[in-house]
C-alpha cells in the first residue's frame, strides 16, 4: 500500500508543481492577476506532497519492503539502520526522489523568505521553479518509478553495495544535491529578471544570498566526496577528474563565478548580461551533470545504471530549460543597459578576471569531459582523456586566479593605480617568495612546483591576513559578508598548501608484511602486531593490528580491514587513518599472500598536509554561509520594503567600510539623482 | 547584437554532440588492428600434439573466436558458432583465453604443464556438451596471445583473409543478425578477391 | 645480514624486528611501472587507471609492462605497444596530434581570446557611457530623472534597464522612473499609477 500511496501522492505533487508553473506566470503576464498569488501556496503543498511521496519511499526501506523492486535493489534485512535512511539515495531513482525533494525544499524556502519582493517577481521565479520540478516529476513518473513493484517479493534484497555502506554515503549526497538543486534559485531569478526586464542591482542583491548558500553547500558536498574516496577507496587518492566529478567540479566553477560577478552588478550594475549568463550557465551545467552521470554517455566507477530512454528523456528536458533561456537571453540582453564605467585597472575588472577564468577553466573541464564523445560520435575512433590532461590544463589556469585574487581584493571600485597596489602588496609578495622558495629547502625536497604553490597559497594567505588586520584597524561594523570572504579565500589557500604539499611530499611503501614486521617511513615505524578475524552486522573481516610508532615511542594503533560482505562476493578494504593537523598516517590491509610464511601485502603511506585539504574545503563552506546570512540580507526580509531599501542602502558601503561621518550622497552615489524625497525626507 | 546568440548556439551544438553519444557505447573499443596483419603466434592446441600458427592457414580466410568455459557470454554465442561452422567452409580456430583462473589455483600450485592438462581436459568436456564449431582449438593460458590481439573480453571473434591480414573484429557475442548482415559477406568478398 | 642476527638473537626476540620486504621484487622497477600504468587505462573497469584496478586483465597488463621494463623498453615504447593493441583509448594522456589539438591548446586559446574580449569589452563600454553622458550634460539638465539616463556615471543603479514601455508585456514601470529602492508602490497596485512617495 505504502508503495501505491507514494506514487499517487507523487502523482499530485506533479499536477501540483505544473499549475505552480502555469498559473502564477500565466497571472503576471496577463490580466489574471491574482493567479500570481497561487504561487506560493502551490508551492508550500508541492512540498508537502513530495515530502510524503518521498516518506513512503523511505518506509519502504525501513520495513524492509522488499516487494518494492527498487528496495529490494538496494538493502537488505541486515543492513544497519542509518544506511537504510542512506540507501534511499542509493540508487538512480530514489536519487532523483531526493533532487525533487530538496526542490520543493528549496522552493518553499524561497517562497517563505521573499515576502519584499514584489509580487511580480516572486510570482515568476516560483514559477520557473515548478517548472523544474514538473520535468522531474514526469521524469521520474515515467522512466525512473521507485515504486514499482516485483511480485512474489523476494526474501531479502541485494543489499546496498558495501563501497556505500560509510558514513560518508549518509551525508555527501545530501550536501551535493543540495547544492546542485540550490542553483535552480540563482538560475529562476535571473529568468525571472530577464522576463520582468529588470536586472538591477535589486534582482543582484536578492540573487546573491541565494547563491552563497548554494555555492557553499557544493562546497561542501564535493569536499565530502572527496574525503569519502580518500579514506574508503583504500589508496589514498581524492580527485581523479572522473566524469562525474568533473560535473560537480563545473557548476562549483561557474558558481564561484557568478558570485564574484554578481558583486559587480550588485555595487556598480556593470555586466548585467555576463553576471545573468552565468546564473544560467551553473544551473545549466546542474543539469548536464544529471544527464551525463544517468545517460551511460561517459564511462564512470560513479555513474547510475544506464539507460538510453532515461538519456533521451534528461537530454530533451535539458535542451528545453537551458535553450529556452538563452533564447530568452539573446532576446533580452541586449536591451540591458551598461551601468556605470570602469577603469582598466580596477575592482571591477579584477572580478570580472575571476569569471574570465574560472569560465575558461570550466569549458576546459568540459572539453576534457566531452571530448571523447564528440571525436566518437564524428567517428574519428576512441580516445580517452584522463588525469594527466586535466592535470596539465587545469592547473596552470589556477595559478593566475590566485595571484590575482590579492590584488583585487586590495584594488578601488571604478579605477585603481597600479602603484598603490604594488606599494600595499610589497611586502606580502617578498615573504611569500621567500617562503615559497624557502620552505621546500628546509624539508628537503625542492621543485618547481612546490615553490609555485605554496608562493601562491602563502600569497592568497598573507594577502588575506593583511587585509583582514587592516580592515580590523579601521572603525566601524565589520559584516558577516566581509569576514566571510576573508575566511573563503583563507580557505583557499589552505586548499591550495595542502595539494601542493601532498603531492609534493607523500610516500608510499607497499610490502608484505609477517607479524612482527616493521616498515619505516621516518620518523614513524609501523609494526604489524597481529591478525585477528573479527565481524560486523552484515560482514566478516581480517584486521591487522598496528602499532605506530614515532622516535620509539608508541603513538596510536591503527586497524585496518578486509571485509568480505554477506550479500556480495566483493572483498573490500577498510583503510586505517592516523590523522593530525599535519599530516595523516594511512594504512590499507590488502590479501594474505600465499606461501607458508603467514604474510599480508600491506600498502603504509604517509601523507603530510592532507587535513589542510579538509580544513581549507570547511574553511570555504564556512565562509560562504557566513556570507550568506550578512545582516543586509537577512533585513531584506522584512515587510516594509521601502524600509528595506533604505536600511539597505544605508548599510551598503564597501563590504563594510564605516558610513560614520559620509553623507550618503557621497559614499551611496547610486542615490544622486534618484528620488529627492527618499533622500532628503528620510536619510538626512 | 549577434553576440548574445552565441551562447544558444554553442548549447545546440553541444546537444547534437550529447545525442549524437547516446547512441554509442563508450565501452566498446575499436580494433587498431583492422587491416594489419594477424600478430604471429604458436600455441599447443586442444587436442593435437603440435602447435599451431596464424601463418598455417595463410592462403585461406578463416575466423578466430576467443571463447572459455567460465564464459557466460560464449554458451549464448556458442550454438550460433556450431550452426555457422556446419554451413560455410570457413575454418574457425578457438583461442581458448585463461582457461585456468586465479580462483581455480589460489596457492599458485599448478605449474605450466598442470595447467594445460587441466585445460585441455575443461575444453574438451564443455565442447562436447555444447558442440565443437572449431577446426581447432589452441590454448592461451596466460593470455598473452590475446594482448596481442587487443582482446579485452570474451567472447570476441576475428575474420582473417588469405594474407593473414585481419578484416573484421566482432565484439561480444556473435548473434545470427551480425553474421547474416555484417560477417558473412565480408567473408564473401575476401573469399572472390 | 639481519638474518643472521635473528638467528642469534633468537633468546630475545625484541632486539631486531623484520624490517618488512617491498612486495615488488625491484623497487625501481615498480616505480616506473606505477609512473607509466598511472598515465594508462583499465580497458574493462568504469574509468580507472591500470595501476590501480584489481581486474584481470589490468594484472595481465601490468605484468606485460613489468617484462618489457626490465628487458630495457623506454617509457615510449611501452606505451606504443599498448596503443598498438587497444588504440588511443588506454591512453589517459591523449597524443597531441590534428585531431587533439583543440583539446590541447583550446583552454589556453580561449584564455587569450578570452582576456582580449574582456578589454576591449571594457574600452567600449566605457566609450559608450562617455558618449552618453556627452549627450546627456548638452541636454537641459532641470529634472534630474524626467530624462532618466541610466547609464551616466552617477546614476549606476537605475531600475529601467528597459527603455521602451510596451515591450509586449504590461511590465507596469512608468518611462519616468520611481526610484528603484521604491518599487513596490507601482507594483503592488498595478492599475493605478497614481500614487504618493514615502
Amino acid at each position: 500500500m505504502i508503495a501505491e500511496l507514494g506514487q499517487f501522492v507523487l502523482i499530485l505533487a506533479l499536477i501540483v508543481a505544473f499549475l505552480q508553473f502555469v498559473l502564477p506566470m500565466a497571472g503576471s503576464l496577463s490580466e489574471q492577476h491574482a493567479w500570481q498569488y497561487l504561487a506560493r501556496p502551490t508551492a508550500w503543498l508541492q512540498f508537502v506532497l513530495v515530502a510524503i511521496s518521498y516518506g513512503c519511499l523511505l518506509t519502504g526501506f525501513l520495513r524492509d519492503d522488499f516487494s518494492i523492486t527498487y528496495v529490494a535493489d538496494h538493502s537488505n534485512h541486515l543492513l544497519p539502520l542509518p544506511y537504510k535512511f542512506a540507501a534511499v539515495w542509493g540508487g538512480h531513482e530514489g536519487s532523483l526522489m531526493l533532487w525533487v525533494l530538496f526542490l520543493s525544499i528549496w522552493t518553499s524556502l524561497v517562497a517563505y523568505f521573499s515576502k519584499s519582493l514584489p509580487i511580480e517577481i516572486i510570482s515568476r521565479v516560483l514559477s520557473v521553479l515548478g517548472f523544474i520540478s514538473t520535468g522531474f516529476l514526469l521524469f521520474i513518473l515515467f522512466t525512473s518509478n521507485p515504486f514499482l513493484r516485483s511480485l512474489p517479493a523476494p526474501l531479502d534484497g541485494h543489499d546496498l553495495n558495501p563501497l556505500l555502506q560509510d558514513p560518508g554515503l549518509v551525508i555527501h549526497p545530501p550536501m551535493l544535491y543540495m547544492g546542485y538543486v540550490g542553483m535552480s534559485v540563482s538560475f529562476a531569478f535571473a529568468i525571472a529578471a530577464l522576463i520582468t526586464g529588470r536586472l538591477d542591482s535589486a534582482w543582484s542583491r536578492w540573487s546573491r544570498p541565494w547563491t552563497v548558500i548554494a555555492w557553499s553547500f557544493l562546497t561542501l558536498g564535493i569536499g565530502l566526496g572527496s574525503w569519502w574516496a580518500y579514506y574508503e577507496l583504500g589508496w589514498g587518492g581524492w580527485w581523479f577528474w572522473d566524469p562525474v566529478e568533473n560535473a560537480s567540479l563545473m557548476p562549483w566553477l561557474v558558481s564561484t563565478a557568478l558570485i564574484h560577478s554578481l558583486m559587480v552588478t550588485e555595487k556598480r550594475g556593470g555586466f548585467k548580461a555576463w553576471t545573468v549568463l552565468l546564473a544560467i550557465a551553473a544551473f545549466s551545467l546542474s543539469l548536464l551533470g544529471t544527464f551525463l552521470v544517468r545517460s551511460g554517455v561517459l564511462t564512470s566507477v560513479h555513474a547510475f545504471a544506464s539507460d538510453p530512454t532515461r538519456g533521451i528523456f534528461v537530454l530533451c528536458f535539458l535542451a528545453i530549460v537551458v535553450g529556452s533561456s538563452l533564447m530568452l537571453f539573446a532576446w533580452r540582453a541586449p536591451k540591458v543597459t551598461l551601468g556605470g564605467s570602469m577603469g582598466l585597472l580596477s575592482k571591477e575588472t579584477f572580478l570580472l578576471l575571476n569569471s574570465v577564468i574560472l569560465a575558461v577553466s570550466t569549458g576546459a573541464v568540459l572539453l576534457g569531459t566531452l571530448y571523447p564523445l564528440v571525436i566518437d560520435a564524428l567517428n574519428l575512433g576512441k580516445l580517452s582523456v584522463g588525469p594527466p590532461y586535466f592535470n596539465l590544463v587545469f592547473a596552470p589556469l589556477m595559478v593566475p586566479l590566485l595571484f590575482i585574487l590579492i590584488p583585487g581584493t586590495v584594488a578601488k571600485w571604478r579605477s585603481a593605480s597600479v602603484k598603490e597596489i604594488m606599494m600595499e602588496l610589497k611586502w606580502i609578495a617578498i615573504l611569500s617568495l621567500a617562503l615559497g622558495a624557502g620552505l621546500p629547502f628546509l624539508i628537503g625536497e625542492w621543485s618547481f612546483g612546490v615553490f609555485l604553490g605554496w608562493t601562491l597559497g602563502l600569497w592568497v594567505g598573507l594577502g588575506t591576513l593583511q587585509h583582514i588586520v587592516q580592515r580590523a584597524l579601521r572603525p566601524g561594523r565589520i559584516g558577516g559578508s566581509f569576514w566571510g570572504m576573508q575566511l573563503a579565500h583563507l580557505g583557499l589557500a589552505v586548499l591550495v598548501l595542502g595539494v601542493t604539499g601532498v603531492k609534493s611530499f607523500e610516500v608510499e611503501k607497499d610490502v608484505k608484511m609477517s607479524i612482527g614486521d616493521e616498515v619505516t617511513i621516518s620518523p614513524y615505524v609501523f609494526k604489524l602486531t597481529d591478525i585477528v578475524e573479527t565481524k560486523g552486522p552484515n560482514y566478516k573481516a581480517y584486521q591487522a593490528q598496528i602499532d605506530v610508532l614515532k622516535s620509539g615511542q608508541k603513538i596510536e594503533q591503527l586497524k585496518p580491514e578486509k571485509r568480505r560482505y554477506a550479500s556480495s562476493a566483493m572483498a573490500m578494504t577498510e583503510a586505517a587513518i592516523s590523522t593530525n593537523l599535519w599530516r595523516d598516517l594511512y594504512v590499507s590491509l590488502g590479501d594474505s599472500l600465499p606461501g607458508s610464511a603467514q604474510q599480508w601485502s600491506m600498502r603504509v603511506y604517509y601523507k603530510p598536509f592532507v587535513p589542510w585539504l579538509w580544513v581549507g574545503v570547511l574553511m570555504m563552506v564556512l565562509g560562504g554561509v557566513l556570507a550568506a546570512f550578512d545582516r543586509r540580507y537577512r533585513r531584506l526580509r522584512t515587510s516594509n520594503p521601502v524600509q528595506t531599501a533604505a536600511q539597505m542602502a544605508s548599510s551598503f558601503g564597501d563590504q563594510g567600510e564605516s558610513l560614520q561621518g559620509t553623507s550618503y550622497g557621497q559614499v551611496v552615489p547610486e542615490l544622486n539623482g534618484l528620488n529627492p524625497v527618499l533622500e532628503t525626507k528620510q536619510f538626512q | 547584437m549577434k553576440k548574445f546568440l552565441i551562447p544558444l548556439l554553442l548549447f545546440a551544438v553541444l546537444v547534437l554532440f550529447l545525442g549524437a553519444g547516446l547512441r554509442r557505447d563508450p565501452h566498446e573499443i575499436p580494433s587498431p588492428l583492422i587491416n594489419k596483419v594477424a600478430p604471429n603466434f604458436s600455441l599447443q592446441t586442444l587436442n593435437g600434439s603440435t602447435p599451431f600458427s596464424p601463418q598455417q592457414f595463410k592462403g585461406k580466410v578463416w575466423m578466430l573466436n576467443v571463447w572459455a568455459t567460465w564464459c557466460v557470454s560464449c554458451r549464448q554465442e556458442h550454438p550460433v558458432l556450431v550452426a555457422f561452422s556446419k554451413q560455410i567452409g570457413v575454418p574457425i580456430v578457438g583461442l581458448s583465453y585463461k582457461e585456468i583462473q586465479p580462483q581455480d589455483d589460489p596457492e599458485k600450485k599448478l605449474d605450466l604443464a598442470s595447467q594445460l592438462k587441466l585445460a585441455r581436459e575443461r575444453g574438451s568436456v564443455w565442447l562436447e556438451k555444447h558442440g565443437n564449431p572449431y577446426t581447432l582449438s589452441v590454448m592461451d593460458l596466460d593470455g598473452r596471445v590475446g594482448i596481442d590481439y587487443g582482446v579485452y573480453g570474451v567472447p570476441e571473434t576475428y575474420i582473417i583473409d588469405k594474407e593473414g591480414i585481419i578484416r573484421f573484429k566482432q565484439i561480444g557475442p556473435v548473434t545470427p543478425q551480425t553474421l547474416s548482415e555484417t560477417m558473412i559477406p565480408i567473408i564473401r568478398s575476401l573469399e572472390n578477391s | 645480514m639481519i638474518s643472521s642476527l635473528l638467528v642469534l638473537s633468537a633468546g630475545a626476540p625484541s632486539v631486531y624486528a623484520k624490517e618488512a620486504e617491498p612486495m615488488a621484487n625491484d623497487v625501481q622497477v615498480e616505480a616506473r611501472l606505477v609512473h607509466i600504468a598511472e598515465e594508462l587505462r583499465c580497458l574493462v573497469c568504469q574509468n580507472e587507471s591500470l595501476s590501480s584496478s584489481h581486474a584481470d586483465l589490468a594484472e595481465d597488463l601490468r605484468a606485460q609492462v613489468r617484462e618489457q621494463i626490465v628487458s630495457g623498453k623506454s617509457d615510449q615504447e611501452i606505451k606504443d605497444y599498448l596503443v598498438e593493441r587497444y588504440g588511443d583509448f588506454v591512453l589517459y594522456r591523449p597524443v597531441v596530434k590534428p585531431m587533439t589539438w583543440l583539446l590541447w591548446f583550446g583552454p589556453f586559446a580561449g584564455l587569450l581570446i578570452a582576456l582580449l574580449g574582456l578589454g576591449i569589452s571594457i574600452k567600449r563600454r566605457n566609450e559608450k557611457i562617455q558618449e552618453k553622458s556627452a549627450v546627456l550634460a548638452a541636454h537641459s539638465t532641470h529634472s534630474t530623472h524626467s530624462d532618466n539616463d541610466p547609464d551616466s556615471d552617477q546614476q549606476t543603479m537605475q531600475s529601467q534597464d528597459f527603455r521602451e514601455p510596451g515591450l509586449g508585456e504590461p511590465t507596469h514601470l512608468e518611462p519616468d522612473s520611481k526610484s528603484e529602492l521604491d518599487p513596490q508602490p507601482s507594483l503592488k497596485q498595478p492599475i493605478s499609477t497614481a500614487h504618493s512617495k514615502a
